[in-house]
C-alpha cells in the first residue's frame, strides 16, 4: 500500500438519528484506485457524502494529504482538491454543457481553463459534439462523462466517485471502464463507491468491503477473488 | 433578430411616448410610465434574486421604501441633485440588503420568505413612528431634483416629459446590468445554486456568500427604484414599505415569467397600466379582475408571460417543419 492520501479513523455519521457509518477506517493510497465495494444500503454514499463534508461526520477523523478536513464545509473540501463525481451524475440540467464545464472550472484553480476544456473534450469528444446542448437533453451515457469530466477539471488530488456505472447500459459501463483505466494511468486518485464488483474488481488497486455501515474486509482483487464468503456475502457475486 | 424587431419597436413607442403627451392624450400617462419604469428596476433586481438565485423575497418593500426615502431625504436636506440622491439610495440600500441578507440567508423557502417578511414589517412600523422620517404622514414638499450633466448644465427633472427619459434611460440601465450580471460567471452560479444547491457546494462554492451578494444586489435595484419614484413624486409615505407593494412586485414577476429578466418588466408594466384602466371603469372592484387574472396564470402559464412567448416561438418554428413534405 502506498502513502495514504485520504485517511478515516473511527468515522460516526449519522442521519438525524439513525446511525449509519460506525467507526468507520479507511485509507486511500496516493495514485491508486481504491474501491469501496458493498450492496444496496451498506453505507458507501454515506461515506462519500461524509468525506466530501455534506453530511458531517459526528466524530472521528478525516485527513487528506495529512491535513484534517473533517469539520469543514464542502466547499473548502472542493478547494484542497477533492472532486465528486455524484451518484446520480448531479449536473445542472438548465446549463449546456459547457456552461456545466465552465461553472466547475471557475472554483478549480486551473491556470488555463481552456486547455481544460480541451483536455476533458479530448477524453470525451461526444461532449465536445455536444458543448452547446442543454444538460437535460443528455442520454445517462453523456450525463457520466460530464460529471466525470467536470470533477478532472483544474487542480484535482482526489475523486470520489459515487456508483458511475448505476443504471447505464453494459456498452456505456464498458466506456466508463475504460475512462477509469485511463484516469488511473495518468496518476489520478480514485475512491470508487460501487455496486458492480466484476467493474471494480478490475479497476481498483484495492478494496474496502462495507456492509451495515462498517468495513468488514480490505485488501486487493486477487484476495478478494479468492475469497469465496466475501464475494457471495458481501457483493452478492458468485464466485467463478 | 427575432428579438430585436420587437425591442426596437418598443424602444421607439417609449420614446415617442411624450410627443403626444398633453395634446393626444393625457400626460398622466408619463406619470403611469414612470411608475412602470421605477417598478422595472425594482422587478429586475427581485428576478436576480427569485428568479434566477431561487430564492422568493417577501420583504423587498423594504429596499423599495428605503431607496425613496433616502432619496427623499438627500433632496429635502442636502442637495437637489438627483445623481447624489440615487447614489445615497444605493449606499443605504446596500448597508439594508447587507445586514438583513446576513440575517435571513440562514434559512431557506417558505422560513426565508417569513424572515423577509418579518424585517420589512418591521421597518414599516419604524417607518411609521420616526418623527424626523415624518411618521405616518410620510415627507412631502421633496424639492424637485435637477439632474447636472458634466458639472455646467443643469436640467430640471421637475418637467414631466424630462423625468420621462430619465426614467427610461435608468431602467434601460439597469436592465442592461441585470443582463450582464445574468450572463456571468456568477450569473451561471446563482442558476446552479437554483438548481441544486448541494451541487454548487460540491463543486467549491459558498452559496450562503453568492447567495448574500445577490441580495445586496437586488436590494441595491430595489432602491434606485424606490428613488426614481420618489424624486418623481416629491413625496414618500410609509406606503413605500407596506407589504402589499413585496406582494405586488411577486405577483408581477410570477405573471411575467421569473428567471426571464424581460418577463418581470413585463409583468410591472401589466400590472400597473391593467390596474388603472380597470380601477378607472370598475372602481375598487378592479382588484376582482386582477385576482382572476392571477388565477389564471399560475393555473393556464406558470411560467407566465414569458412561458406563454416561449410556447407561441416554439409553435411557429415548428408549423413550417410539419408543411414540409
Amino acid at each position: 500500500m502506498t502513502t495514504p492520501a485520504l485517511a478515516l479513523e473511527g468515522v460516526n455519521t449519522f442521519y438525524g438519528p439513525s446511525h449509519i457509518l460506525f467507526d468507520l477506517g479507511l485509507t486511500v493510497g496516493e495514485g491508486t484506485v481504491t474501491c469501496l465495494l458493498g450492496r444496496n444500503g451498506a453505507g458507501k454514499t454515506t461515506a462519500i457524502r461524509t468525506i466530501m463534508g455534506l453530511t458531517p461526520p459526528r466524530s472521528g477523523a478525516i485527513t487528506f494529504r495529512g491535513e484534517r478536513i473533517s469539520g469543514l464545509r464542502p466547499w473548502q473540501i472542493f478547494r484542497r482538491g477533492i472532486k465528486l463525481v455524484p451518484q446520480g451524475r448531479g449536473i445542472f440540467p438548465p446549463l449546456s454543457v459547457e456552461e456545466n464545464l465552465r461553472l466547475a472550472l471557475l472554483r478549480a484553480e486551473a491556470p488555463e481553463p481552456a486547455a481544460e476544456l480541451e483536455k476533458v473534450y479530448a477524453l470525451f469528444p461526444v461532449l465536445a459534439e455536444r458543448r452547446r446542448q442543454r444538460g437535460q437533453t443528455l442520454s445517462g451515457g453523456e450525463l457520466q462523462m460530464l460529471a466525470i469530466a467536470r470533477a478532472l477539471l483544474g487542480r484535482t488530488g482526489l475523486i470520489l466517485m459515487d456508483e458511475p456505472t448505476e443504471g447505464l447500459a453494459p456498452l456505456v459501463v464498458r466506456t466508463i471502464q475504460e475512462t477509469l483505466h485511463r484516469i488511473k494511468r495518468e496518476g489520478a486518485t480514485v475512491l470508487l463507491a460501487e455496486q458492480n464488483a466484476r467493474m471494480a474488481l478490475d479497476v481498483g488497486d484495492w478494496h474496502h468491503i462495507i456492509d451495515d455501515g462498517r468495513i468488514r474486509f480490505s485488501g486487493d482483487s486477487r484476495s478478494i477473488l479468492g475469497n469465496d464468503e466475501i464475494m457471495t456475502q458481501y457483493l452478492g457475486v458468485s464466485p467463478r | 433578430m427575432r428579438r430585436a424587431l420587437p425591442a426596437a419597436l418598443v424602444l421607439l413607442v417609449l420614446l415617442a411616448l411624450p410627443i403626444g403627451a398633453g395634446s393626444l392624450y393625457s400626460d398622466f400617462y408619463l406619470s403611469l410610465a414612470i411608475r412602470v419604469f421605477a417598478f422595472v428596476i425594482l422587478l429586475l433586481g427581485f428576478d436576480l434574486l427569485a428568479g434566477y438565485g431561487g430564492l422568493i423575497s417577501f420583504g423587498h418593500a423594504m429596499f423599495f421604501g428605503t431607496g425613496a426615502y433616502a432619496a427623499a431625504l438627500t433632496l429635502k436636506h442636502l442637495t437637489p441633485s438627483v445623481w447624489a440622491a440615487l447614489a445615497v439610495a444605493v449606499v443605504v440600500s446596500a448597508a439594508l440588503a447587507l445586514v438583513v441578507g446576513f440575517l435571513s440567508i440562514r434559512a431557506r423557502e417558505i422560513y426565508f420568505v417569513f424572515l423577509t417578511f418579518a424585517f420589512a414589517q418591521f421597518a414599516y412600523h419604524a417607518v411609521n413612528s420616526w418623527e424626523w422620517a415624518g411618521a405616518a404622514n410620510g415627507l412631502p414638499g421633496i424639492p424637485p431634483p435637477s439632474l447636472w450633466i458634466a458639472g455646467r448644465l443643469p436640467v430640471d427633472l421637475d418637467r414631466r416629459a424630462v423625468f420621462y427619459y430619465f426614467a427610461l434611460a435608468l431602467a434601460g440601465a439597469a436592465f442592461l446590468v441585470a443582463r450582464r450580471i445574468v450572463g456571468s460567471a456568477f450569473g451561471r452560479v446563482l442558476v446552479g445554486i437554483r438548481e441544486n444547491e448541494e451541487r454548487a457546494r460540491f463543486l467549491g462554492y459558498d452559496v450562503t456568500r453568492c447567495l448574500r451578494r445577490a441580495f445586496l444586489i437586488s436590494g441595491v435595484f430595489a432602491g434606485v427604484g424606490g428613488a426614481v419614484l420618489a424624486s418623481f413624486h416629491g413625496f414618500v409615505a410609509p406606503t413605500f414599505y407596506h407589504w402589499s407593494v413585496s406582494g405586488e412586485v411577486l405577483l408581477m414577476a410570477l405573471l411575467g415569467g421569473m428567471g426571464t429578466l424581460v418577463g418581470p418588466m413585463a409583468g410591472a408594466a401589466f400590472v400597473i397600466v391593467l390596474g388603472d384602466i380597470l380601477s378607472s371603469w370598475l372602481a375598487e372592484r378592479w382588484l376582482l379582475v386582477m385576482g382572476l387574472i392571477y388565477v389564471a396564470c399560475v393555473l393556464f402559464s406558470p411560467t407566465g408571460f414569458a412561458g406563454i412567448a416561449r410556447r407561441l416561438g416554439a409553435l411557429r418554428d415548428a408549423a413550417p417543419a410539419e408543411r414540409a413534405p
